[in-house]
């Protein structure tokens, strides 16, 4: 499997991606880079505690990340919940709504994280 | 006598004229059955010529007579001229029919390597979903510190399990793309002792894991970059030295020896020799090893697995890279493999070229950066640490070093603590904890030293609003440009900034 076919199969935009990072194995560094980080686990405990400040933090380093990795998609839904959470603002959604949309960012992770891993076993 | 000749001719002619418009009756009937339209327009050709047999026959007796004579010859040369031509027209009706059936074939060949490129992508795409589920689901699992050490174990194993089975899809597809010439080599630069390490490490980790002792010598193999396919060598050699690791007991060793065998110019001739003193194979079967699916004895497919298609693919990579693959073995006592290939050297000092970009103002910049950015050093003002390490890989592809601070007033203290003109510029990023970037924005302009008024301050947010762009210029800095930073336009800003000189942030 190439780096293209990564992105086929994780839904991401491989183009988006060789824009930023140039070459594909900057892409590769940083793709397994995101799910050795500690980004979704802070996001998961974020998540679980409901902390708006912590929710904020978390959600918006996540959709930067991803949106330099062109995983547009994971950026976008981390994106929903940070604007969400964004200081200053009042909330738009329902408890159960913001729910929903980290149930969104949990399931795309995973989408991408398990292409990642598996990508990263084809190398060995 | 003559007479008898004549009639006898005209018998003869009669009863050959019947049986061969017999037989053109018989074939035209049968190519309007078939509905061979090209054949049908070629029958026409037999009743044209007859037609204009009899008018030259009508002639030659208004004008010389002899009915008789001028209707033997008619008749008889007529039969033989009807059976001439009815026979040429099956040999091309048949000739057509042939060709209509190899197209039909080849159609249908076709349509079926499509079906079968097309049922293999699906179900890789249906397979590795869920696998993807697995190995991912799992990876995360096995971070547990918690996890009891039993289902660690399990775990471990379902995630090997996982891997070689995607192994197995992988080299299923790869194989299929060679076959349909859909597989390219890539030409990008890469260092050659870079990706002998990653070998080395990957290679050293299974011979461990088995009891193997792994020796590897390049003594002889000049170092530098390469242009190639780095990628698709590292799969060659990794299958090698995976197969050797496999058909190798424990306390055995493998090793591998990268050498230059010549240089010509820029083009330098080497080689890599893999060996073991493993199992061995029969030499009878060294001619097929790298034929699909072949293995010397089919119980190793059961004790070694493996999908067959490794040494089949390694060579058909190796061909692609005008290469040459030899192998040399004895049962019981080892085997060896031998890679040559010819990669183009990159000049000294070459710096790894960058994807072709389509906008002129872009290369410009980017052209000009390689030339005046090279050793400019930049302060990264960046809370997220994964997108500071991407900035500054990036900059140090245009040879820009950079030094990360990870929030605003930990950029102010580097700024203000640092030698005059340690940094050429800041890349400021506008949401941090501690303090933002208007915040160390204004804070740096305000250190009072000329240096703080005039280094170039860039502006890095997800906002692009006016206002937002507004607020940042008014802080004091000089530059805008949204997340994901374009890095080709990251580099021309920096340029422009750097080169041409900022402008005072006193206005």
């Amino acid at each position: 499997m190439n780096i293209q076919e990564l992105y086929e199969l994780i839904g991401g935009n491989y183009e988006r991606a060789v824009q930023i990072m140039k070459k594909d194995k900057m892409i590769e560094k940083y793709l397994i880079k995101l799910t050795e980080s500690a980004l979704y686990e802070g996001f998961n405990e974020a998540a679980k505690t409901f902390d708006p400040v912590q929710l904020f933090e978390r959600a918006h380093a996540m959709k930067g990340v991803c949106a330099n990795l062109g995983l547009d998609a994971l950026a976008g839904a981390a994106g929903d919940v940070a604007e969400e959470f964004r200081p200053g603002r009042e909330r738009a959604h329902s408890d159960e709504e913001v729910r929903a949309m980290i149930q969104k960012v949990d399931e795309l992770y995973l989408r991408a994280a398990g292409g990642i891993k598996a990508y990263e076993a084809s190398l060995n | 006598m003559g007479p008898v000749i004549i009639d006898g001719l005209i018998i003869l002619g009669s009863l050959l004229m019947i049986r061969n418009i017999y037989r053109y009756a018989l074939y035209v009937k049968q190519i309007q059955e078939k509905g061979e339209w090209r054949s049908q327009k070629l029958t026409l050709f037999v009743p044209l010529v007859l037609l204009i047999f009899f008018l030259i026959g009508y002639l030659f007796v208004a004008f010389y007579g002899h009915p008789d004579v001028m209707m033997s010859l008619i008749l008889f040369f007529g039969s033989v001229f009807v059976a001439v031509i009815v026979g040429t027209l099956q040999k091309i009706t048949k000739h057509i029919q042939k060709n209509g059936q190899l197209e039909a074939k080849l159609m249908a060949a076709e349509e079926s390597n499509r079906a079968k490129t097309g049922f293999l992508s699906n179900m890789s795409h249906e397979i590795r979903t869920p696998m993807n589920a697995i190995i991912g689901i799992g990876a995360l699992a096995l971070k547990d510190p918690e996890m009891p050490p039993h289902a660690r174990e399990q775990f471990e194993k379902i995630d090997a399990s996982a891997r070689h089975l995607l192994s197995l899809i992988n080299d299923v597809l790869d194989m299929r793309r060679i076959e349909s010439g859909r597989m390219e080599l890539r030409e990008e630069l890469f260092d050659l002792e870079d990706m002998l390490g990653q070998v080395c490490g990957i290679i050293e980790s299974q011979c461990s894991d088995k009891g193997l002792k792994y020796v590897f010598n390049s003594s002889d193999l000049p170092g530098g970059s390469y242009y190639g396919d780095d990628v698709k060598l590292k799969q060659v050699l990794i299958n090698i030295l995976g197969n050797s690791i496999k058909f190798t007991p424990a306390g055995g060793t493998v090793s591998l020896t990268a050498e230059k065998v010549s240089f010509y110019g820029d083009r330098c001739a080497m080689r890599f020799v893999i060996e073991d003193n493993g199992i061995g194979m029969d030499k009878e079967f060294i001619p097929k090893i790298f034929e699909p699916f072949s293995q010397e004895d089919a119980s190793n497919t059961n004790r070694y697995g493996g999908s067959g298609l490794g040494m089949s693919l390694t060579k058909s990579i190796v061909d692609m890279m005008n290469g040459d693959i030899q192998v040399s073995s004895e049962k019981g006592k080892g085997s060896r493999f031998t890679v040559s290939v010819t990669l183009k050297a990159a000049p000294q000092g070459h710096v790894p070229a960058e994807p072709q970009d389509e906008a002129a103002g872009a290369e410009a910049g980017t052209a000009a950066a390689q030339v005046s950015l090279a050793g400019k050093r930049v302060l990264i003002a960046e809370d997220i640490e994964m997108n500071a390490e991407i900035l500054r890989d990036l900059l140090e592809m245009e040879d820009i070093e950079s030094e990360w601070a990870e929030n605003g007033q930990i950029a102010v203290d580097m700024f203000r603590n640092s030698g005059e003109r340690h940094f050429d510029a800041i890349l400021m990023d506008m949401r941090m904890p501690v303090m933002d970037g208007l915040s160390a924005a204004r804070a740096i302009r305000a250190a009072g030293t000329q240096e703080a008024k005039t280094i170039p301050i860039i502006a890095l947010t997800a906002n692009a609003f006016e206002e937002d762009v507004q607020r940042s210029l008014q802080a004091g800095m000089n530059a805008h440009l949204s997340k994901p930073v374009d890095p080709d336009l990251l580099v021309a800003t920096l340029s422009e900034l750097m080169i041409s000189g900022p402008v005072d942030s006193d206005r």
